[in-house]
């Protein structure tokens, strides 16, 4: 967990240093543009007198590259004139020297902020209120890996609205009244959140989203003589956050305004509501055993405040 | 402090904060401490939770009931069913000597713990109780023995409370009046059948006494008559340590209820004779020592045609003697084996089911042989002697079944006796049965010995055994009379249990529960 926030704030506290690094085209223009053509995102792409699809229709960005990569060597102009013709006829003729037009790259073109792809990984924390808790875990909180991708479109100058699927799997263990009882409790959470988020400035967003889906709960109580079967529980898990997303703007990545990949750090908080999941056990028996009921423990509502925080990846 | 790094410390916090742990309700190890059985129920003490679990097995499964007792300054120090086992008694002290202003208290629970307790302010924290067998009263001391005194308070040794239990009064303590010893045992010397009032007439009053046994001496005291005197009586300067206590009422062969006092170490029987008192209400005693012998290990009253006779076990002569307590005189049967307790019985006389006779039965653990004896027209019966009934690989324990049976444990076999046809089945199995641990559910048998698995019955109109095998070990065994079922108690700290039909016991009809000691433990934390 440290070692995540860590990379994070590294990660928003370095400086552009893409810019002073070498440029390197990653990615056909010609492409980007007959994918996306501009239509009406506010980019630099409608008022810049930008190469269209049909001036350049055919330019194939094989061709481009040699010349890329040998202009700054080539140095055209300082290259020797071709020595004159010998005259014929006693009359010379001043032929000009043909000099080729110097290669120029082709700028690329800005690429409108439309819709968003992110890919996050990050860790996710429910600060459980049931006291009952405590009988699978030394602490409150209910931590876990956090995985998911959303998808979300600009619907106005700030606004983006979308929607994602997450997994999350939480994890806990623990020997109560004194070894006396071994219990473990396992979650399998996968959901899918609608989300809102606002740009304030770019590289910075606050969102809200709320989220849906089932909570598979897999617990095992077991004494110190006699092991229990795990048994799986099926609740539902809601959950509204709202938090602050932060991303590398475009102006510093290295392509600028025709960046399509950018990464962020997210953090978000919020409520975790899990339904009431019944806590009874059954023992695990030898063959033919008699029949035998179980005590029912309770019921474990593994809800509370939640927050969560993820490293992201977004294509856009 | 730029963003991120705000909003990193603002994530440790909550880590941080997370983290906190407050008391934690599942570290240490709970308090649990039983099963005491009642009719109708097992009964737990929670000292963590100050309440007492019930746990009322049905057709199918448990049922499980909480009742408060005390709260967090006091501790449940013991708890005991009445005899008839219809009830539950616990005594309530202060959880530490650091407690003040906190009273002991006695708890009366229904069996199933479904209904109101009562309570009685007993003044002491008394460690003791033992039960009138009409089941009217409960008498409170603090036992005897250099252990008994634990605390390290000062404590009266002789102090002692009788609650009426079926009653709402105040319980009645007080302070022995006796000579200095300490108090060792009580005894209700005129309840001699269970459920019964043991009522002795002295003079013109019916009086309900408990005898209060310490070396050397013996308080009486009358449980109905609060302004009645206590009875101190010293035995005298021979070493004489009460053990038993043994009260013959009055008639027409001798005039004055008498009790007498046994002990193992004297050749002589205390005699008291109980007379009212001509000054005023109460009643007294007087002593007198009759010579049995060497030993009595036991003793019984009868009255022959003309002569009441006290009848005592002599182990070290192997024989029975029979004192006149008129003359001392007497005379002696001799067994011819070891035997040192004895009870007696009703037998079927030689003129058919009419003619009922006092038997006597006396055994001895270690010895091979039952002895009976016909105790009609025994001064007149010159040479009668003992039938024996052979015991082949010894006696360990007996219990009586009732009147016409026995059962005696040997090791892996166990005897069934029939005394009305003097009849011994041995029954053996692989492992030892425990006599003691056994219940009779009209004519069968049940068996549940300790750290075996098995469940066996006897039918004792066929003498025929079946044994079910359970599924673990049993630590205890219990009959619930009220309820119809047998349950075993295996070792298992979380509870665990195999709840058997008393009438058949079966596999099939025998369900076990697990976990029931940390039920709800997830939201009675």
């Amino acid at each position: 967990m440290t070692m995540l926030l860590t990379l994070s704030c590294l990660l928003l506290v370095s400086p552009p240093v893409a810019e002073s690094e070498p440029e390197t085209p990653d990615a056909d223009p010609a492409a980007e543009q007959t994918e996306e053509p501009s239509i009406d995102a506010p980019s630099q792409a409608d008022t810049a007198p930008a190469p269209s699809e049909a001036d350049e229709p055919d330019e194939p960005a094989t061709t481009d590259e040699p010349a890329t990569e040998e202009t700054p060597d080539a140095e055209p102009v300082d290259a020797e004139p071709a020595a004159p013709a010998p005259k014929q006829g006693g009359e010379t003729t001043l032929v000009q020297p043909f000099t080729p037009p110097l290669p120029v790259k082709p700028p690329r073109p800005d690429r409108p902020l439309r819709w968003r792809l992110d890919f996050s990984l990050g860790v996710t924390s429910t600060l459980v209120g049931d006291t009952g808790y405590l009988a699978f875990s030394k602490e409150r909180p209910l931590l876990g890996p956090d995985l998911g991708v959303r998808f979300d479109y600009r619907l106005g100058q700030r606004l983006f609205l979308g929607g994602g699927a997450y997994y999350s799997r939480f994890a806990t263990e623990r020997d109560p009244y004194d070894g006396l009882l071994s219990t473990e409790l396992t979650v399998h959470e996968p959901t899918v959140r609608a989300r809102a988020s606002l740009m304030t400035v770019e590289g910075v967003d606050v969102f809200a989203d709320l989220g849906g889906g089932p909570s598979i709960v897999l617990d095992r109580i077991s004494s110190a003589q006699t092991s229990a079967k795990r048994r799986r529980n099926a609740a539902g898990a809601f959950s509204a956050m709202g938090g602050v997303s932060l991303y590398l703007p475009k102006q510093w990545l290295p392509g600028k305004q025709a960046s399509r990949v950018t990464a962020g750090l997210e953090t978000r908080f919020g409520y975790q509501f899990r339904s009431a999941v019944d806590m009874s056990t059954k023992a695990s028996l030898d063959d033919e055993p008699l029949r035998t009921t179980t005590a029912d423990y309770g019921d474990l509502g593994l809800r509370g405040f939640a927050w969560g925080v993820s490293l992201f990846i977004r294509v856009m | 402090m730029n963003i991120p790094s705000k909003l990193t410390c603002v994530l440790m916090a909550g880590l941080v904060l997370g983290a906190c742990n407050e008391d934690d309700p599942y570290a240490d190890a709970r308090t649990l401490s039983g099963p005491v059985a009642t009719h109708s129920a097992l009964a737990y003490i929670d000292q963590d939770r100050s309440e007492l679990m019930f746990v009322r097995p049905g057709d199918d499964e448990i049922e499980l009931a909480y009742r408060a007792i005390g709260d967090d300054r006091t501790q449940v120090s013991w708890m005991r069913p009445t005899l008839d086992r219809d009830e539950l008694l616990a005594m309530v002290v202060p959880s530490s000597q650091k407690e003040e202003d906190v009273e002991e208290r006695l708890f009366v629970f229904p069996a199933d713990g479904d209904g109101d307790a009562r309570s009685y302010d007993v003044l002491a924290p008394f460690s003791t109780v033992d039960l009138s067998p009409d089941r009217r009263r409960a008498v409170l001391h603090f036992g005897s023995g250099t252990g008994a005194n634990q605390t390290g308070v000062l404590q009266n040794a002789n102090q002692v409370a009788i609650v009426t239990l079926d009653s709402t009064e105040p319980p009645r303590s007080f302070t022995l009046n006796g000579f200095g010893g300490r108090l060792t045992r009580v005894e209700f010397p005129g309840q001699t059948t269970a459920g019964q009032p043991g009522l002795i007439q002295i003079g013109d009053r019916l009086r309900d006494i408990v005898a209060f046994l310490a070396d050397n001496e013996v308080v009486l005291v009358d449980m109905d008559d609060a302004a009645a005197n206590q009875v101190a009586v010293n035995i005298g300067s021979i070493t004489f340590t009460p053990e038993e206590t043994l009260l013959r009422p009055a008639n027409d062969k001798f005039d004055d209820p008498v009790l007498f006092l046994r002990s193992s170490s004297s050749s002589d029987v205390a005699m008291l004779t109980l007379a009212p008192k001509v000054d005023d209400d109460g009643f007294t005693a007087q002593v007198s020592l009759l010579p049995i012998g060497t030993q009595a290990s036991d003793f019984i009253t009868h009255d022959g045609e003309e002569v009441p006779y006290l009848v005592t076990l002599d182990p070290s002569r192997q024989a029975l003697a029979f004192t006149d307590i008129r003359t001392q005189q007497g005379f002696s049967v001799a067994l011819g084996g070891t035997a040192s307790q004895m009870f007696t019985r009703t037998h079927e006389g030689e003129g058919g089911p009419m003619n009922q006779v006092e038997q006597l039965v006396m055994w001895g653990p270690g010895g091979s042989t039952i002895y009976t004896l016909e105790l009609d027209g025994i001064d007149d019966a010159l040479g009668r002697s003992p039938r024996p009934l052979g015991i082949q690989t010894g006696i360990e324990s007996l219990v009586v079944l009732d009147n016409d049976r026995a059962l005696v444990g040997s090791g892996n076999n166990l005897y069934v006796v029939d005394f009305t046809v003097e009849q011994v089945t041995p029954l053996s199995s692989p492992t030892p049965y425990d006599a003691t641990n056994s219940a009779l559910e009209g004519n069968l048998l049940l068996l549940g010995t300790s750290a075996q698995p098995w469940i066996s019955t006897v039918d004792l109109t066929t003498l025929d055994p079946e044994s079910m095998l359970l599924d673990d070990p049993i630590s205890s065994f219990h009959y619930l009379s009220a309820v119809g079922k047998v349950v075993a108690v295996h070792p298992d700290p979380v509870g665990h249990i195999s709840v058997a039909q008393a009438s058949a016991p079966s596999r099939s009809s025998t369900y076990a529960a697990w976990g029931f000691l940390y039920a709800d433990i997830l939201e009675r934390n």
